[in-house]
């Protein structure tokens, strides 16, 4: 635990945490009065608020779940996710380009759970900042509500929905930070880290999307959209499942996690 | 039982093939300062990192404080303190910082941070971010994070990289205290003089093996034999003087203008009688000192040396 609490305020301590977090409130922000002004709160009627709702959070209505949906929650939660791969990789990476790895470890040897830890520790920061994020979203949309005075197509059953949502999106974020932060430890640069991703996700998805469709369950986005909107996604003929899809993210998971563990644990720190 | 114990360490980098070492055996005993010396590239650095468990040799074993590397390396740890080539801490963090987040993971508050700092004679600089340091101050902060564990066995790699004369001879200082202390220094430096100054024993190594290993005085009677130094006004006349009396002058040197007569020092009464007997005086006499430089480059350039 003084291990993992360690490696907690080493990330949380390091600047582009603390600005990554600014960028997204300020984004929250931003989309709070985009949002406001699309919902036409000026003539607020019980339609309106439906409106509102839909909107801004998951759903008031079957058709506007989901990630790729049109609605704001689901945006915030691609920027968010798009950060939170960004400071996984940067929980490696910066001990490489600082050169701390090999300071570090005269201090912790045990290879194995040094690297966990920091995998763990990149994971809660990366769940508390979603949650952080997404708490002030929807503080935004409920001060919205008490000025309104409405919260159309808020029951209790859209608040279990929208709690199970955040749930899910919360545990895939920390899945991100962690195979961004394996996949940072085996290249050992936070800039190719990144290049991985976008190389990943233009070459890998992007081609193989239009050619072997046989592939597109196994791609980490279909799989992530899944199982954040728990439904089923159709895609060229092949269709991902919420359950399957979160066993395929947790898979990535393991295996990149795994991946990592193995060589730093024979890797020479020069 | 030797703090540090390595038994036919091996080194091999996969890439081209590179042996960095050679089956280097060592002891280090325990207490004092202990000088670890070789030319560039001889393995030292890549020792000091297989010591720490940060390279894996690919032969031989080694132990600290009687664990064996790597494998046992985490119980030791908390009682090894070092410094491998240029301290390497956050450059974004504090000084303060920096040491608060590596004593997190001993259990080490900031009380003791704060009295290391003041130590090392960072007080009043340890909020400065760490990057606006000098070379010289982060050599300190590296020192202050080596020293935070208390360590029985502190390992250092050119701790003097970066410090100005002032600077280094504070450092000699306080290394030969810690040495005093009772606990192990081990100090690799390519500044010699430092490290007769403050060694109590010392290993060569070149090319990955170990050239030779004793007490600085052991080290430096390894030399060439000290000649003694004498000055005539003639170094001819004085030359042919002593080879009658059967006494080798091998060199003489006009920039000084002293004859280096091949005798040991106890031996200069008899060659002063031999020159005054000839009406020769001497303005001079001293044996000539052998320094560690000296007999390093002997050794280091010697058959196992680096151009062999």
């Amino acid at each position: 635990m003084r291990l993992l609490g360690s490696e907690i305020r080493r990330l949380t301590s390091r600047r582009l945490v603390r600005w990554s977090l600014v960028v997204s409130l300020v984004l929250v922000v931003v989309l709070v009065v985009i949002v406001t002004a699309k919902s036409d709160t000026g003539s607020f009627d019980p339609g309106d608020a439906m409106r509102m709702t839909q909107l801004w959070l998951t759903r008031a209505t079957a058709e506007s779940r989901g990630l790729n949906r049109d609605n704001a929650i689901a945006t915030i939660s691609i920027l968010t996710y798009l950060l939170v791969v960004v400071i996984g990789a940067s929980a490696v990476g910066a001990e490489y380009r600082a050169g701390t790895v090999g300071t570090i470890l005269t201090w912790e040897p045990r290879r194995v759970r040094l690297l966990a830890a920091r995998l763990a520790a990149a994971a809660i920061v990366a769940m508390v900042f979603f949650l952080v994020v997404h708490a002030a979203f929807i503080g935004a949309w409920a001060l919205g509500v008490a000025i309104n005075g409405r919260s159309g197509g808020a029951d209790a059953g859209f608040w279990r929905d929208l709690l199970l949502l955040l749930g899910r999106a919360t545990l895939l974020a920390g899945a991100l930070a962690v195979v961004s932060g394996a996949v940072t430890t085996l290249v050992k640069n936070t800039g190719g880290a990144m290049g991985i991703w976008f190389g990943y996700l233009i070459a890998v998805e992007g081609i193989l999307r239009g050619q072997v469709d046989s592939a597109i369950p196994w791609f980490l986005t279909i799989n992530v959209g899944a199982f954040y909107a728990w439904e089923t996604v159709a895609q060229n003929g092949q269709s991902v499942s919420a359950g399957p899809a979160g066993l395929r993210v947790a898979l990535y998971v393991v295996l990149l996690g795994g991946a990592a563990l193995a060589v730093f644990q024979r890797r020479d720190v020069t | 039982m030797p703090v540090i114990e390595l038994v036919g360490l091996r080194k091999q980098y996969r890439r081209g093939a590179t042996v960095a070492i050679a089956g280097l055996d060592l002891e280090v005993p325990e207490g004092g300062v202990f000088g670890f010396l070789g030319p560039n590239g001889s393995g030292k650095t890549t020792t000091i990192r297989c010591v720490l468990g940060l390279v894996r040799p690919t032969g031989g074993s080694a132990t600290v404080l009687g664990a064996a590397v790597p494998k046992d390396l985490a119980r030791v740890a908390p009682r090894v303190g070092s410094i491998v080539e240029t301290p390497t801490l956050f450059p974004s963090f504090s000084a303060r910082k920096n040491l608060e987040l590596l004593g997190a993971l001993d259990g080490i508050g900031p009380r003791a941070v704060g009295a290391m700092l003041e130590r090392v004679g960072l007080a009043g600089r340890e909020d400065d971010l760490a990057r606006t340091y000098s070379l010289g101050m982060k050599q300190r902060l590296g020192l202050a994070a080596a020293l935070l564990k208390d360590p029985a066995l502190l390992i250092l790699d050119e701790p003097a990289n970066g410090l100005d004369p002032a600077g280094i001879k504070e450092f000699r200082d306080l290394i030969r205290s810690l040495g005093a202390e009772g606990r192990t220094v081990f100090v690799s430096s390519h500044l010699l003089g430092e490290v007769q100054q403050m060694c109590d024993r010392v290993a060569i190594i070149a090319r990955g093996r170990l050239v030779t290993q004793g007490s600085v005085g052991e080290i430096l009677s390894l030399g060439h034999r000290a000649k003694l130094l004498v000055r005539v006004p003639d170094a001819g006349i004085a030359t042919a003087v002593l080879a009658r009396a059967g006494i080798v002058a091998s060199a003489y040197d006009p920039v000084t203008q002293l004859l280096y007569v091949d005798v040991a020092a106890d031996a200069g009464a008899r060659v002063n009688e031999v020159l005054v007997r000839e009406g020769i005086y001497l303005s001079e006499m001293r044996a000539e000192e052998v320094d560690l430089e000296t007999v390093f480059l002997e050794l280091t350039e010697g058959p196992q040396g680096p151009e062999a």
